[in-house]
């Protein structure tokens, strides 16, 4: 029982320091360590675990909204009612395709970066994704706005539903994205580095994968199934 | 304290039982084919549902009465035994599938095959909080309709376009009129929500959904009145869309038919 | 993202009142929280079922105290039937969601997973308390719902809203479906969500923070009972999500999803909607309710073999059987929510594959209770009011499982769908058995968690009345559903004005005594509150294994410190159920217990 007082101490002194670091996941050891020391070390797994979940949920949140597609794309017309108009798609999602793609390069370079030791090449990177991801809602908003100038909303037809209800929820998820992103660019990441913690970084990364294998999986569906 | 549980879960499984056995509260009578054939699965599964029901009761309450006495030494060490594990749940398992299996048999009859040559084809509209039944008439083809053209106020609910003189001799009724022993062929539709046609002593049950038009077949054996109930939420007066099934001898079926279409 | 937490816990015990009790990270007082909303949802999801019950008794007459109860809605002291069916709606609904999913899982999963496997909190303990508070809210906003039209305590589309019905808002000239609906929408969405972040918080936990030795053959079975239902949550809320997304832009936004064209509805054509599906609702809210039940019934399986086995003074028999089972019924749930849909106008061939796998849910199910009978057999039970309502569980799981066979079967629905058959059936298993789970867990774990000891003799008073009163409220309504009694209905029979259907009036002496049997059992309940509030101040101090139970929780204090563990981290040696060992000392061999490690496990 000698170990635990020191432990407690420790904690107590670690505490605030931790703390001020971010994420750094001291509170379980996947049934590993023995004691309260190495419990409270750094523990990585923790985050990937829920980060593989929460990207399961995404994931069903969008498959259920796919087969609501495809059902509803079948049904058309089955009322009578000839109501699904194809869109045409705006040109600049092209462009956000490509752009998307690319920061998912630059998040993977910016990754690779931080766990090889290159800390001025992560920032670098890592603003540049961030960068990159602010452009590509940009374009999400102009791609909006030039189908609005068209007389194209949300209610005009089921097509255009799906269009605006889906990416608008692909672009929320991507804002969670960006702020991860800013978040491990801006603050308390520099101790993270020095400690070589890359968890916060590989989920961030990870994340916006998802994201972009998500953009790309939208953009056929929306525009090249059927 | 395992004794009075073990009775009282015993006269659980007994009262149980006698409500199912007494019948005093039990399926009106089924007056078409395929309703006998309901009647018989249900019986099946209730045999075998039963039989697990109570050999699970009874034997909860005799190990709840038997080992809860307090007095005896230890309780016995054991972690449990695969063999038993694996020959109940082969047994369970092909008991539940076969009985799955059988059910399959009356829904594959009425719902595989079209409605036989020589149905008769009515057209049922469900409506809040009402039901249209419509006859052909004597050309055999319904007339046109128009969903603009309905007007509940001036007695055209199903908006019958009048310029389709095929809808001349059309009836529509508020009840249904079928003949015995002969198939009857249902199209279902709805005007407004999802509601559902079920009479009871027809064994059969089926949802009119908006936006299609489902066909349905059976065939009513026994001349009777019979009631027709919404069994699908549709709005607050669900519990009164009621209206009555008129089961008539084929001769007498004829003549209602007759009558109706230069009656009115 | 869940990065900042770590901040949060840093194992001083917070001191302020707000930051203790209310915005507390602790997983403890998170359970507590959940477990009194639930508390406080069961009271007026219950006083709803009365009211029911007296309408479906009594129809149409008038009781003076309604007047009371409901000024506006019911000013003449009579139950209309829009009243009636926004009662069924929000009894449903506050039910499902924010009693059975709540409580077993929100409540006692987030109290006892921690620390059944020696963690001193939740993986994300911020993230958990944002699910708590996203789920109060998703609470407020339904108890917005009961309020914000007049004429009726909430929408009257039910608890599964099916379209159009619940889409059409002012269209549909019904009460309760504009701004009723809409908050209704709004709340499962809320819901929703805090679902998902405390199913990723739990399969989280239960993955990584498990303690040294805690090998997963050696959890205690409630803990996969919370497992399985956080993976069910976390692949079927999504779903729903998105149903309820769909639902409120066909509601608020214009969308056809649902609603078909060419509707003529209360007196008028709907031209602005146009060639949507109404099946298509039903798909993605079955998809996401079929898979609730067992979200509702799971955790309570987990926790009554649990308490089998330590009231039982036994093993458990056939742990892996147990563990495999839970899973497979898991697996199944995903795979037949079609069964709720025979005959909505789905192709009949889906329908049969849908009963095929329905039915062999049957297989898993009577593996548990083969083997809940395995390990009672030889046992020396001690009769502990949680003890009893675990015995009850197993009783009622039975009884409402085994009338599954008749509802799978693609035939027999042609009769039996949407009568009182079904719901006796589903009030049977979903409902008290999963009920009986909690009370059971509540007599086992209240001493953990408040350090008092609940009164014995009331709390077995109330068992022998909830369980005699819950058979005979069920039980009936199945002979109800075999006479052909459709659910839903303001009532069958009305002996006054002659009114309803003909063929039902036989049945009025059942459904009298039916609501006889409900306020017996509700009246009976005031037994459970009053022994819970008198046991909070009063109850005699709880030692710290007052069960000789074998757990981790057991080798704590009652209520445990801020940290669990008090700053070390205890080490398993055995799997959870070591009773009656042979050559022990005790009839109980804790998982901490070093010595005696011969035991197995």
């Amino acid at each position: 029982m000698g170990t635990t007082v020191v432990t407690t101490e420790t904690i107590v002194k670690a505490g605030p320091d931790l703390g001020s670091g971010g994420g750094n996941g001291f509170r379980g050891n996947g049934g590993r360590g023995p004691d309260r020391i190495q419990r409270d070390q750094y523990q990585p797994e923790k985050y990937r675990i829920g980060m593989w979940a929460a990207l399961a949920s995404i994931m069903m949140l969008f498959v259920a909204l796919t087969s609501a597609y495809i059902f509803r794309y079948k049904w058309r017309g089955q009322d009578g009612g000839t109501d699904w108009v194809a869109l045409t798609m705006p040109r600049v999602l092209w462009l956000n395709t490509v752009v998307i793609l690319l920061s998912s390069l630059t998040v993977d370079i910016a990754r690779r970066a931080f766990s090889s030791g290159a800390y001025g090449r992560f920032k670098r990177y890592m603003s540049l994704s961030t960068m990159l991801g602010g452009v590509f809602l940009v374009g999400q908003f102009i791609a909006f706005k030039s189908l609005v100038a068209q007389g194209i909303f949300m209610r005009s037809n089921p097509h255009s539903s799906f269009f605006y209800l889906l990416t608008g929820l692909h672009g929320l998820h991507l804002i969670g994205g960006i702020a991860a992103m800013c978040f491990v660019t801006l603050k308390g990441i520099r101790r993270q580095f020095e400690e070589g913690r890359a968890a916060a970084v590989e989920i961030t990364a990870l994340y916006w994968h998802f994201m972009d294998g998500l953009w790309v999986y939208l953009f056929l569906l929306l525009f090249f199934w059927k | 304290m395992g004794k009075a549980l073990g009775l009282l879960l015993w006269i659980i499984t007994a009262a149980a039982v006698w409500m199912f056995a007494v019948k005093k509260w039990w399926f009106p009578e089924s007056i078409t084919e395929h309703g006998s054939l309901v009647d018989a699965q249900f019986m099946r599964t209730l045999f075998v549902v039963a039989a697990a029901f109570v050999l699970a009761q009874v034997a909860l309450g005799f190990v709840v009465f038997r080992f809860g006495g307090g007095k005896q030494g230890a309780a016995t060490y054991s972690h449990g035994s695969n063999k038993l594990e694996v020959t109940w749940t082969l047994i369970t398992a092909a008991v539940f599938v076969t009985l799955g299996v059988l059910g399959q048999q009356v829904w594959a009859s009425l719902h595989f095959h079209d409605a036989p040559a020589g149905s008769l084809t009515i057209e049922v509209t469900a409506q809040q909080f009402a039901w249209n039944f419509r006859y052909a008439g004597a050309d055999g083809v319904l007339g046109k309709t128009d969903p603009k053209l309905m007007n509940d106020s001036t007695g055209n609910p199903l908006g019958r376009d009048s310029k389709d003189p095929a809808g001349d001799d059309d009836i529509v009724a508020s009840t249904i009129t079928v003949p015995a022993n002969r198939p009857v062929k249902l199209i279902l539709k709805s005007k407004d929500v999802i509601h559902s046609f079920f009479v009871p002593n027809l064994r059969f049950k089926q949802d009119l959904v908006p936006g299609m038009s489902i066909n349905v077949h059976f065939t009513p054996m026994k001349p009777g009145h019979y009631e027709l109930a919404c069994a699908e939420l549709c709005g607050a007066g669900h519990y009164k869309m009621k209206s009555y099934m008129d089961v008539l001898p084929e001769d007498d079926f004829e003549k209602w038919l007759k009558d109706k279409g230069t009656g009115k | 993202m869940a990065e900042h937490e770590a901040a949060v816990h840093a194992h001083h015990p917070p001191t302020g009142f707000i930051r203790k009790y209310i915005f507390s990270v602790d997983h403890k007082i998170i359970g507590i929280q959940y477990y009194f909303l639930a508390i406080f949802s069961v009271i007026v999801g219950m006083t709803m079922s009365v009211l029911m019950r007296l309408q479906l008794g009594w129809p149409g007459q008038q009781f003076g105290f309604l007047k009371w109860i409901f000024p506006n809605a019911a000013a003449d002291g009579t139950i209309s039937p829009e009243l009636y069916l926004s009662l069924v709606t929000m009894h449903g609904t506050i039910m499902v969601f924010f009693v059975l999913t709540t409580a077993p899982q929100g409540g006692f999963g987030n109290y006892f997973l921690p620390i059944q496997i020696g963690a001193a909190d939740m993986a994300f303990p911020v993230l958990n308390m944002l699910s708590f508070w996203t789920t109060f809210l998703a609470l407020v906003a339904m108890i917005g719902a009961i309020f914000v039209e007049t004429g009726v305590v909430g929408p009257i589309g039910g608890w599964t809203g099916y379209a159009p019905l619940s889409a059409l808002g002012e269209a549909s000239g019904q009460k309760g479906q504009t701004e009723g609906v809409v908050l209704w929408i709004i709340s499962i969405a809320l819901f929703c969500i805090a679902s998902l972040l405390g199913a990723l918080n739990f399969i989280t936990t239960m993955l990584n923070m498990r303690t040294k030795g805690m090998s997963l053959t050696r959890l205690p079975l409630s803990c996969w009972g919370w497992f399985t239902t956080a993976v069910l949550a976390l692949l079927s809320f999504p779903v729903l999500l998105a149903g309820g997304v769909l639902l409120l832009l066909d509601h608020v936004a214009g969308t056809s999803f649902f609603i078909p064209a060419n509707l003529y509805v209360n007196d008028k054509l709907i031209t602005e909607h146009g060639g949507g599906s109404p099946i298509m609702w039903q798909h993605l809210f079955w998809f996401f309710g079929h898979p609730e039940v067992y979200i509702a019934i799971l955790p309570g399986m987990g926790a009554t073999s649990h308490i089998l086995a330590t009231f039982a003074r036994k093993p458990i028999f056939g742990y892996r059987a147990m563990v495999y089972a839970i899973f497979a019924i898991g697996l199944l749930g995903f795979f037949v929510w079609g069964h709720h849909m025979f005959i909505s106008g789905m192709d009949p061939r889906t329908g049969m594959m849908f009963s095929l796998i329905t039915l062999t849910i049957g297989v898993p199910s009577a593996i548990k209770t083969f083997n809940w009978l395995g390990t009672l057999w030889g046992a020396r039970i001690r009769f502990t009011t949680a003890m009893l309502f675990s015995i009850g569980f197993v009783s009622l799981f039975v009884s409402g499982g085994v009338t599954g066979m008749f509802l799978g079967q693609t035939s027999l629905d042609l009769q039996l769908h949407d009568t009182y058959f079904v719901v006796g059936h589903f009030h049977m298993i979903m409902g008290v058995a999963a009920i009986f789970g909690m009370f059971a867990g509540t007599y086992y774990w209240f001493p953990k968690m408040f350090g008092k000891m609940m009164a014995e003799g009331v709390g077995k008073l109330h068992f022998w009345l909830t369980f005699i009163g819950v058979n005979a409220i069920f039980i009936p309504m199945h002979i109800m559903g075999i006479v052909g009694a459709p659910r839903r209905y303001a009532f069958h029979w009305n002996e006054v004005t002659g009114e309803g259907f003909e063929y039902l009036k036989g049945i009025v002496p059942v459904t009298k005594f039916v609501s006889y049997a409900a306020f017996f059992t509700a009246a009976v309940q005031i037994l459970f509150f009053i022994n819970l509030a008198w046991s909070l101040y009063k109850g005699k101090k709880a030692a710290v294994n007052p069960w000789e139970a074998t757990s981790l929780e057991w080798t704590i204090p009652s209520p445990p410190p801020h940290d669990n563990f008090g700053g070390h981290e205890p080490t398993v040696y055995h799997g959870p159920y070591e009773y009656s060992v042979p050559g022990a000392k005790t009839d109980f061999v804790m998982q901490t217990d070093p010595t005696g490690a011969k035991a197995g496990g």
